[in-house]
């Protein structure tokens, strides 16, 4: 018993010094990481912290923004240590925004930094800020309860949903740096007034960044890579609008044999209309459905041409190419001397499931 | 006869010692009226000797009457005196009477184990009452009983009682061999006899189960427990037990079945909470606050800013509250009990929070840890876990969540290892009827 008591005591002098009560750390919510411009100290850190409150009402969350310039983003952190009263705590940091710039300005090269510091989250989001992070980061938005608020519900899905917002996780990201034949996609932020506008998305390649996506080609995006539900599908028809929203998108994609390999993506899409000109539906529901499809085919296979001729590959076709192989150098350097040629074939089947109102 | 028993006894003044006269023949007669019952004595004594009085019939009761039991050791007599028999004299050879007063005439009223729509009659403080109760309920032929008494100063009765066909034999040699190794001067309750042979010193978990409910020891009878009652005791001790047997109310039995599921799941969600939640708020104020969503990070942040202590003093703080508070609800008289509960909840409702001592989640997680303390049906079993809450606490104080995940995990295999009266104290399923039977036959 008493060498039993001992142990236990001896246990006791083992407690390591992680005992940080929470009111003695400084909460980043958001970290903006932007190219300052000058060669010594390229990186320009900002991170927004959050002021916590026991009151909680819509637009009282309080923040407070620590900016710094570093040769690298480990050594800038340490440094704005300094600047604040309490422990910097990364675990609940979400959100991670690189500026513009940065990214064109070639990869930032210590961007491991995230993936390999234990307190940052691996699902953690991260997203481009146009035209620079802390700008973003300046943005009060009026209905936030807790600070940093409106970007986690933005990107978690737990808030809005919308078809036009692209969620890129850390680990994801992380992944798509490395993986041959995928290519990292990035949200891009824009700040307006009081508020974020998240509806484009920016396409890169391993090093730096290439394509910035229109609202409807993102749209077009998330339908057919992300399954985007909530989403919708229109067309002029004459002097009428017809807009159908989509409850269930799956697409296939299929990449072919040979030299200029053809790659055929096939979508199924259902839905009901929610804009149409009156009795247009009895006429010729058919119709309208191959119409419909064969127009998203189009649009979808025009998106599918520019992303290819930036030289970018977010959907993962030479993934899709490699698996088919045995998934070699050789075989990559084939798919990439090849992708250039790529020809897309899109067939799209649509669905209506009604009109929205009882006939 | 008398004279002996006066010196023995020092001549107490309620001793009544007397030689009675019938004009026929006489009779030496003592007894304590304090402890016979008047009636019976009457009854069986006095009337026959005095105005219905025939020495051949009185002669042939003494002989036949059950309740007249011969009793020619010196030495015996003063114990039987003591118990409540009255002691007579008759043509040289000395009969015991018993006549022993009872305090219980019938059943009392479940107060620990209440229950809604079950039996609500509960055991009373005499074992004769209890034994009956128990028969009553489990009326077969093979319950069997066995007498004892403990204790040196208290010479306590109890009864064993068992079902010979079900109760596992290895279980039973346990029990004797743990109950010869009982020395005690006073054994006045239940509680103290489970004790005594449950090895209560390095056992952090009772390992025999007290019961006031005569359906639930007739279950545990029928189950193949061992049931002993204490004379003097509304209790009964069972055993062996199982870890299971301490969340399982009476109720569970006689609600419909799946809303007894969903009660029986709240209940070890709710005894998880009351051993956890102390430290899984220090693990998370003090070390891991990425544990939860951000905005509940958030909040607890803001209402601990105005504490000036760190997390695991202001749950030392609540928590010696609370335990003080339902410490004084036991303690106290009835009729100031409201009012410490009353002025108990004032300071650990707002005022606490509002002087700055301790933050509001605090409070909500002392009063969950109280609440549903008391969900846990068995008392003996919920002190246990109030006790384990602390272990849990100093884990989280030095280690934070990877302590309180650790300790979690130590108290599962603790748990696997403990055995009561040689059963497995975690097993899920015990053995059906059945598969025991062809264990033992093979």
């Amino acid at each position: 018993m008493r060498r039993i008591l001992i142990a236990l005591s001896l246990c006791l002098l083992l407690s390591g010094c992680g005992m940080k009560d929470i009111d003695k750390r400084f909460y980043v919510v958001t970290t903006g990481i932007d190219w300052s411009g000058n060669p010594q100290k390229p990186y320009r850190i900002s991170v927004r912290l959050a002021i916590t409150s026991a009151k909680v009402e819509s637009g009282s969350s309080k923040t407070q923004i620590v900016t710094i310039d570093a040769p690298s983003i480990a050594e800038g952190v340490r440094h704005l240590k300094s600047f604040v009263d309490k422990e910097l705590e990364f675990g609940h940091c979400r959100v991670f925004i690189l500026g513009k710039e940065l990214l064109q300005n070639g990869p930032p090269g210590s961007m491991s930094w995230f993936a390999r510091r234990r307190d940052i989250q691996l699902v953690s989001y991260f997203a481009v800020g146009d035209p620079d992070a802390l700008s973003v980061l300046k943005v009060q938005p009026q209905s936030e309860r807790y600070p940093g608020n409106a970007l986690f519900l933005t990107f978690g899905k737990e808030g809005t949903e919308s078809p036009y917002i692209t969620t890129t996780y850390l680990f994801d990201m992380v992944r798509r740096h490395f993986e041959m034949g995928l290519d990292p996609v990035l949200p891009v932020i824009r700040p307006k007034e009081k508020t974020y506008e998240v509806d484009r998305v920016l396409l890169m390649d391993k090093k730096k960044s290439r394509l910035i996506l229109t609202p409807e080609e993102t749209q077009l995006y998330n339908m057919t890579a992300n399954k985007a539900t909530k989403s919708e599908m229109k067309m002029s028809r004459g002097a009428d609008r017809v807009v159908l929203t989509v409850n269930y998108v799956r697409s296939k994609i299929d990449v072919g044999q040979g030299d200029i390999p053809l790659v055929t993506m096939k979508v199924k899409i259902r839905g009901f209309l929610e804009e149409s000109p009156p009795d247009l539906l009895e006429k010729d529901w058919h119709g309208l459905e191959r119409e419909l499809g064969k127009h998203f085919s189009g649009q979808v296979e025009e998106l599918l041409y520019k992303i290819r001729d930036a030289g970018v590959d977010p959907y993962g076709f030479g993934l899709h190419y490699l698996a088919s192989y045995f998934g070699g150098k050789k075989d990559y350097e084939r798919w990439v001397e090849a992708y250039s040629k790529v020809r897309f074939k899109v067939v799209t089947e649509v669905k209506i499931t009604g009109a929205g109102v009882v006939r | 006869m008398l004279d002996e028993i006066k010196k023995k006894l020092g001549a107490p003044a309620d001793l009544v010692a007397e030689t009675m006269d019938n004009g026929f023949t006489k009779m030496e007669f003592c007894f304590f009226p304090s402890m016979c019952d008047i009636k019976q004595v009457k009854d069986g004594i006095l009337v026959p000797f005095s105005y219905r009085f025939d020495p051949d019939e009185f002669k042939r009761m003494l002989k036949a009457d059950v309740c007249f039991i011969d009793a020619p050791d010196p030495e015996e007599w003063v114990g039987m005196l003591l118990k409540g028999c009255a002691l007579i004299k008759y043509e040289d050879r000395v009969y015991s009477f018993a006549a022993i007063r009872k305090m219980q005439q019938q059943p009392e009223d479940t107060e620990v184990e209440a229950s809604l729509q079950g039996p609500q009659s509960a055991m009373t403080e005499d074992l004769d009452m209890n034994t009956y109760l128990i028969r009553l309920r489990y009326n077969v032929p093979t319950l069997t009983i066995e007498k004892l008494e403990k204790g040196d100063v208290s010479k306590t009765r109890l009864n064993i009682l068992y079902d010979r066909d079900k109760v596992d034999l290895n279980s039973l040699e346990e029990l004797k061999k743990r109950l010869d190794t009982v020395h005690t001067k006073l054994l006045q309750a239940a509680g103290q006899l489970g004790m005594l042979l449950g090895n209560a010193r390095f056992s952090m978990f009772p390992n025999t189960i007290q019961s006031e409910r005569p359906d639930r020891v007739a279950q545990f009878l029928q189950r193949g427990k061992i049931a002993i009652l204490v004379d003097g005791s509304r209790f009964a001790v069972a055993m062996p037990v199982r870890f299971f047997d301490f969340m399982h109310a009476m109720d569970d039995d006689y609600e419909p079945f799946w809303m007894g599921r969903v009660i029986i799941l709240f209940r070890y969600i709710g005894m998880l909470l009351s051993m956890t939640l102390p430290a899984l708020y220090i693990a998370v104020a003090s070390y891991n606050p990425e544990f939860v969503r951000v905005q509940l990070a958030f909040s607890i942040d803001g209402s601990r800013a105005a504490v000036p202590y760190p997390s695991f003093v202001e749950v030392f703080i609540m928590l010696f509250m609370i335990e003080a508070l339902i410490e004084a609800s036991i303690r106290l008289p009835r009729f100031v009990g409201s009012t410490a509960a009353t002025v108990g909840g004032l300071i650990l409702g707002q005022a606490a929070q509002q002087a700055g001592l301790v933050s509001s989640i605090m409070i909500i997680v002392t009063s969950v840890v109280a609440i549903s303390n008391f969900v846990i049906p068995n008392s003996s079993f919920s002190y246990s876990i109030r006790a384990m809450k602390y272990v849990f606490v100093v884990a989280a104080i030095f280690y934070g969540m990877v302590g309180v995940i650790v300790t979690m995990f130590l108290i599962i295999v603790y748990l696997c290892h403990l055995r009561s009266f040689g059963q497995p104290y975690l097993a899920l399923f015990l053995p059906s009827d059945e598969q025991s039977q062809k264990k033992s036959g093979a």
